[in-house]
């Protein structure tokens, strides 16, 4: 246990000192939620609702980016091939991979309560909280292995831009920025199939007291499911061609 | 007694048709100290990625202390330097050194971090070291934890003259400990010579050559013997080299080439002394014939082949 946490405490502190990295998953979601939230949060359900919006934005952006750039990172650079010939069983630096990108979303999301707490009128019960971190822990798996997905299939170099490619698009769509309801007529039916926009509806069940339709959760679920197969045979992949 | 550090048996890599190594057989034993030679491509980089379980192999067998490379047991006693090592840039020196102390349990020698010019570093990120800083570190990390096989892959690359010779220094004294051992690849045949006691030279994938190095110069190296004979020493018939008179032409059944030079007195063209250079695989063995010959000499110089010399020879190209 102690060599995970020596890792993920590594990982953490070279994240933390790369801005292009903090601006983008901490300060973002954070600016854009005082931008675009607080000023629509006229109420305790609008602050409740937008609170679970962008929590999903900053949740999605910190475990998709940060494994999708890591395990790209990983495949490539001479630093992780050199740390694949310490003694360490492989799984411990994905375990530490897992921590420091919790530790960031957890940061990222703590960073938007703050702020919803001194600008809206947030009003959450206390199992309403739990619900709202438990599911932000638990759906965050499947973008964590959205990203694992990202980082075997793309290049180190590649890995961050058409990360953010993928990730502002599908926020958006997803009806994290604005509600779904005002979103171009375009973009309402597919965004029913967007994982972003079915991660928001279970978040904002739990905030507003609704129950979570089963159809989101097995949408999920399958989303899942792909991203694991998906991941998977990328690691396959990367683990052929790096044995040689 | 001496221990079977590492065992090569067989190995044979092929990427696709390519066949990377053909039939390797290597061991390394405690207290050796084995170099592994070759020109770019000949294959040494893949042989230690798949020492150090980096890679796979296609058949034979690697076993490390009687282990496969990839078992965290096998791992805990071998130390490895990649050929290219660039550390995290966002991490300090000192929390890199940290990192890898705690997966050995043990910190490193401040002594060696002294003598490696490291201990000025510590404080500074990663990204702003140079090439021949981050090799110093790269070694200093492999000092970590006493381990007894080090594994470097051009361990002086890129490093200063001066370093290079602290590096020398420090490895020796690592190895004195006859618990320890290094088997590392090089293009430097200096190096090779002052740090290993046994070569193993590849070429297109396969063991062309393998023994102590004073074996490789005897078999592979000709040695070059000089020196003066005295005009009046032998009776011999002159011939003509060079267009002047030589004395004494002299026939030895140890040589492979003579070549001989008049020697003339400043005030006179007479040729008082002739200047041999006699070529030949054991120069013992010429100055052995010269006496048993009586042949008298002066100003004698035995020039050993240079490493240099002999693996150009092996690898087919002219010296």
């Amino acid at each position: 246990m102690s060599l995970i946490l020596v890792h993920s405490r590594w990982m953490i502190l070279e994240l933390l000192r790369q801005p292009a990295y903090t601006v983008s998953t901490l300060i973002f979601p954070s600016l854009f939620y005082l931008i675009f939230a607080v000023p629509e949060s006229n109420d305790v359900a609008s602050s409740n609702l937008l609170l679970a919006s962008f929590s999903c934005f900053a949740n999605f952006g910190v475990l998709f980016l940060q494994f999708g750039i890591g395990i790209s990172q990983e495949r490539t650079t001479s630093w992780y091939q050199f740390l694949r010939t310490l003694p360490l069983a492989p799984y411990k630096l994905v375990l530490a991979r897992f921590i420091s990108s919790y530790v960031f979303s957890l940061l990222s999301i703590g960073l938007l309560i703050i702020f919803a707490h001194v600008y809206t009128f947030i009003s959450l019960s206390t199992a309403q909280w739990l619900y709202f971190f438990l599911a932000h822990m638990g759906l965050g798996l499947i973008f964590c292995l959205m990203g694992l997905t990202l980082g075997y299939w793309a290049e180190e170099k590649t890995a961050l831009p058409v990360g953010n490619l993928i990730y502002l698009p599908l926020t958006f769509a997803g009806g994290l920025w604005k509600p779904p309801t005002v979103l171009p007529e375009s973009l309402k039916t597919i965004s029913e199939y967007l994982p972003t926009r079915q991660y928001g509806e279970v978040l904002w069940a739990i905030v507003s007291s609704q129950k979570i339709e089963i159809e989101y959760l097995l949408g999920l679920g399958i989303y899942a499911l792909v991203f694991l197969i998906l991941s998977y045979i990328g690691m396959s992949k990367d683990f052929k061609s790096r044995l040689g | 007694m001496t221990q079977n550090y590492l065992q090569i048996s067989h190995l044979n890599k092929s990427y696709g048709q390519k066949h990377a190594l053909k039939n390797i057989n290597i061991h390394v034993r405690s207290g050796e100290k084995v170099a592994l030679l070759g020109c770019n491509g000949a294959g040494k980089s893949t042989l230690i990625n798949i020492i150090t379980g980096l890679k796979s192999l296609t058949s034979g067998e690697v076993s490390v202390f009687g282990l496969n490379p990839t078992n965290l047991s096998a791992k805990v006693q071998s130390a490895y330097l990649p050929q290219t090592l660039k550390f995290s840039g966002f991490l300090k020196v000192k929390e890199v050194i940290r990192l890898i102390e705690k997966h050995y349990q043990t910190k490193i020698d401040p002594n060696i971090l002294i003598r490696l010019e490291l201990d000025s570093l510590l404080n500074r990120f990663c990204h702003g070291l140079s090439g021949g800083e981050e090799r110093k570190l790269g070694l200093a990390l492999c000092l970590i934890g006493h381990r007894p096989l080090l594994i470097l892959d051009e361990p002086t690359a890129n490093v200063d003259l001066v370093a290079k010779n602290e590096i020398h220094k420090i490895l020796i004294e690592n190895v004195k400990n006859s618990e320890k051992s290094i088997l590392f690849s090089s293009h430097e045949m200096q190096e090779v010579d002052k740090l290993a006691d046994r070569v193993i030279v590849l070429n297109h994938g396969e063991i062309i050559a393998e023994g102590n190095v004073s074996k490789i110069k005897k078999t592979f190296g000709i040695s070059k013997v000089t020196f003066e004979t005295l005009a009046a020493s032998s009776s011999n018939t002159s011939i003509e080299t060079s267009n002047h008179a030589v004395l004494n032409p002299i026939e030895l059944s140890t040589s492979t080439k003579i070549e001989s030079h008049p020697s003339k007195t400043f005030d006179s063209d007479n040729v008082d002394s002739t200047t041999y250079e006699v070529y030949g695989p054991d120069s013992d063995l010429i100055i052995s014939e010269l006496v048993q010959k009586n042949i008298k000499f002066k100003n004698l110089i035995i020039e050993q082949p240079s490493l240099d010399e002999i693996f150009m020879k092996l690898w087919g190209q002219k010296v």
